[in-house]
């Protein structure tokens, strides 16, 4: 063989090489690729970052016989927590549940920021304890807190099998490399029990800085120092790189031949043509194979997009065929009815998912819609059958599902499961009706109460006055008839008769009106207040003339509420502190008014005798006094009326005083109406 | 002269009875008084029956009239006088120790004229009798005779 020829033929055997390698590089990175990304969008399923953060072993379990089940190449799925310690994996390994594998090369990648990662080589732990690589994804929930790590374990061998599809020239060898320079795989030396370095993996740095020509000739000592060829191409996403290499003997047994001397031009030519060929083919094959993984991809990434929107979705989805049998359904729909996918898919949702009585006529309705006669309703709520035999109540929207030829082809459903809230609707509405007989049933009792009350006060107000009058007519005629037999002694005593007798009689009038203000019904109107205030004013003034009070009163707004209620209460009060006033050369009795946070706060202020604020918890209280009798006259009711006035209208009383400093008397009464009197 | 215009005095109780006349009394007006212990009698009276049957022609000046009485109360002898075409004007004070207020619509409903009550103190009864029995039996002008 001449030099030239054999130049020839070794450029072209290299440049088949290359594209060989380059090929393998693609086939292995696209590998890679899918591996990752189907991890990652699993990874992102918000029910299955829910189930890892729950470390729910059921669960998780489901997505993982998944990914397992579409990825025939993915044998093994692991998860462990962001420490690196396993808690659940598939095939089951109960082994290694809950040992730590931080110290992994695996865990190391993925720990530096959380981004997927490819390992180099390593020895598994478990199983064949062969050799593998793993391909890691971090579980990163909404708020970007790492919940987890998936692991997916690729055995070498099955890599060979991926890299085996692309046929190379017999006597051509294959070598994948990992990044520390130990075999990944190699078609010519098998070893798959232990981690062995790449014996010309130094070749690779000479060959990186020349784009062109990514090939390198070594002397081979397994070939008794012969010369063999590698050419290079690197695997980009794990970092690795695939040698393609040649015997240089190959080439030269290839073009030696004397026969072929005479026909060498042919030969070369026929070669040429033929390599050319194949190599046209392997690269539109490899072209082809390259856009058929790229489009499988595309594919199997929308497919994924969209089941993951189906089953992201919190209500069930189902489409029917014309004929009414179920071609899609979402994992909510299997959840509410209780099928699996398998189970539901092709069946009569009719026969299967409606309750027996209705189904003729939903059938019927269905049928119509499906022949175009009617419009569906768009929203209506249904009973369903679950697997279980239990009904549960949907709220469904309907859609009708047409070709592009605009023909009806069957029915596309989204259903709420409304059971629980139906229920809770049943309950509202027994309890309410409940509630409602309560309320009138206390409503009667109160009646009645009040009513006997009423009764109770009649008979107070008349019959016990009677026998009053007696007593101090009895003891005036007395005096006014036997005037001169009576000694002095004897008229003190009729007199103290008279007053004991006066003073019940006015215990009775305060009790009965005490009484009434607690039953009376509330006259509510927008009252103003100046108004009311007078009408008292103007017969304490009477009452009091000569007295010579100083009277400085402030402007009073409008309030809500009772006319002859509120004027008993000014009467109170300021009946209260003219009475106290009494020992005061210069009485003074102010009144003002001050708005407080949705109230208005009315005061009486007199600079009388006061009280001791020990005892002003007393104040408001029925019969309760803080003078006695002696000092100042009264029942020691006034003040109770004045407050539960007060409260019937929602408001507030107290006050403030300092033993012979006067007092100030304070009550609110809300701005706007209260609801209840 | 002037003719002696009588008050009709409808009472059960003694004691009331006595006080009220004693109130009358210092008031120079117990010489008109007619008084009945219950409202039967004091129908019988106005119609002229019974033992009234031969009493002097004419028709009190007024009515004083109580409201608690056994047999017939004062809210039914109210409303017997105001039914009774040849009774229905004379005036009639109900004089009472009750304030109740479904008492005072009533009566006033049925129409009477004047609603007092008893007060207490015995020096505040004679001045209400006072004025009371001043003004319907002397100062009021009384309504015509019913035609016989």
């Amino acid at each position: 063989m001449s030099y030239d020829h054999y130049q020839e033929t070794k450029e072209l055997s290299l440049k088949e090489d290359r594209a060989t390698a380059h090929l393998l590089s693609m086939v292995l990175q696209e590998h890679i690729r899918a591996i990752t990304k189907t991890m990652e969008s699993y990874t992102n399923r918000p029910l299955l970052l829910n189930a890892v953060r729950n470390k729910n072993v059921e669960k998780t379990r489901e997505h993982l016989v998944n990914i397992i089940k579409n990825d025939p190449y993915t044998e093994s799925l692991v998860i462990t927590d962001r420490g690196g310690t396993l808690w659940t994996s598939y095939p089951e390994r109960p082994e290694v549940i809950g040992k730590n594998f931080a110290y992994r090369e695996w865990y190391k990648g993925v720990s530096r920021n959380w981004k997927p990662y490819i390992s180099d080589v390593t020895l598994r732990v478990v199983a064949e304890k062969d050799l593998a690589v793993q391909i890691v994804t971090p579980f990163i929930d909404g708020k970007g807190k790492i919940i987890g790590i998936l692991l997916n374990t690729q055995r070498t061998v099955g890599l060979a099998k991926i890299m085996q599809q692309v046929t190379v020239d017999h006597g051509t060898f294959t070598n994948v490399v990992d990044r520390k320079g130990n075999t990944v795989f190699s078609s010519r030396f098998a070893h798959e029990k232990e981690i062995t370095p790449y014996p010309f993996y130094a070749v690779k740095d000479g060959l990186i800085s020349s784009a062109k020509n990514r090939s390198a000739a070594v002397a081979d000592p397994l070939l008794g120092g012969r010369t063999y060829y590698l050419s290079y191409a690197p695997v980009a996403g794990p970092g690795w790189s695939v040698f393609v290499g040649r015997d240089s003997r190959q080439i030269v047994m290839s073009g030696l031949s004397e026969y072929i001397k005479t026909g060498v031009m042919t030969l070369v030519l026929f070669l040429l043509s033929v390599l050319s060929l194949v190599y046209f083919r392997k690269r539109a094959t490899s072209q082809r194979l390259l856009d058929q993984i790229r489009a499988d991809e595309e594919i199997r990434k929308e497919r994924d997009q969209a089941q993951m929107y189906l089953d992201i979705a919190g209500v069930m989805i189902v489409a029917l065929n014309a004929e009414g049998h179920i071609t899609l359904i979402n994992r909510r729909g299997c959840e509410i009815l209780g099928y699996t996918e398998q189970e539901i898919m092709g069946q009569n949702w009719f026969d299967i998912c409606l309750p027996e009585e209705m189904r003729e006529e939903v059938k019927g309705v269905f049928n119509e819609l499906m022949a175009g006669d009617t419009t569906p309703v768009e929203y209506h709520e249904n009973p369903v059958l679950t697997k279980a035999g239990e009904r549960r109540i949907i709220a469904f929207h309907n859609n009708i599902l047409r070709n592009q030829s605009s023909q009806i082809i069957g029915l596309l459903s989204s259903g709420e499961d409304i059971t629980e809230r139906k229920q809770v609707e049943e309950e509202i509405r027994k309890l309410n009706a409940e509630l409602e007989e309560r309320v009138h049933y206390r409503t009667a009792q109160l009646e009645a109460a009040n009513k006997e009350l009423e009764a109770f006060s009649y008979s107070v107000s008349h019959d016990l006055r009677a026998p009053l009058r007696h007593i101090s007519g009895y003891a005036d005629l007395l005096i006014r008839d036997l005037h001169d037999a009576i000694p002095e002694k004897g008229k003190h005593y009729l007199d103290t008769i008279a007053d004991s007798v006066h003073q019940m009689g006015t215990l009775i009038d305060d009790l009965l009106q005490f009484s009434r203000t607690g039953r009376q019904d509330m006259q509510q109107a927008d009252l103003d207040m100046n108004n009311v205030l007078q009408e008292v004013l103007e017969t304490i003034k009477r009452d009091s003339k000569g007295r010579g009070i100083e009277w400085a009163i402030a402007t009073l707004p409008r309030v809500p509420g009772d006319y002859s209620l509120l004027r008993l209460v000014w009467s109170n009060l300021l009946g209260n502190a003219v009475k106290f006033t009494r020992t005061r050369e210069n009485a003074r009795i102010e009144i003002g008014v001050h708005e407080e946070s949705g109230e208005y706060v009315f005061c009486v202020r007199d600079n009388g005798v006061g009280f001791d604020m020990q005892y002003a918890h007393k104040l408001f209280g029925v019969f309760q006094r803080l003078h006695s009798s002696k000092e100042f006259e009264g029942t020691g009711v006034g003040l109770a009326n004045v407050r539960r006035i007060v409260l019937r209208h929602g408001g507030r009383t107290w006050a403030e005083a300092e033993p012979d400093k006067g007092a100030v008397f304070y009550f609110t009464l809300p701005k706007k109406k209260e609801r209840k009197p | 002269m002037i003719d002696l215009r009588v008050i009709l005095l409808v009472e059960d109780d003694p004691k009331d009875l006595e006080l009220t006349l004693r109130a009358l009394a210092e008031n120079n007006l117990a010489n008109r008084v007619t008084a009945v212990e219950d409202g039967v009698e004091a129908m019988d009276y106005l119609r002229y029956e019974g033992k009234y049957k031969l009493r002097k022609q004419g028709y009190p000046a007024v009515v004083l009239l109580d409201i608690k009485m056994p047999r017939m109360d004062g809210i039914e002898v109210l409303r017997a006088i105001r039914s009774d075409d040849k009774l229905k004007t004379i005036p009639v004070v109900i004089l009472t120790s009750s304030r109740e207020e479904p008492d005072l619509k009533r009566c006033y409903e049925l129409g009477a004229n004047a609603y007092v009550v008893k007060p207490v103190d015995f020096k505040e009864f004679i001045d209400a009798v006072k004025q009371v029995g001043g003004f319907w039996a002397v100062i009021n002008e009384l309504p015509p005779a019913p035609e016989e």
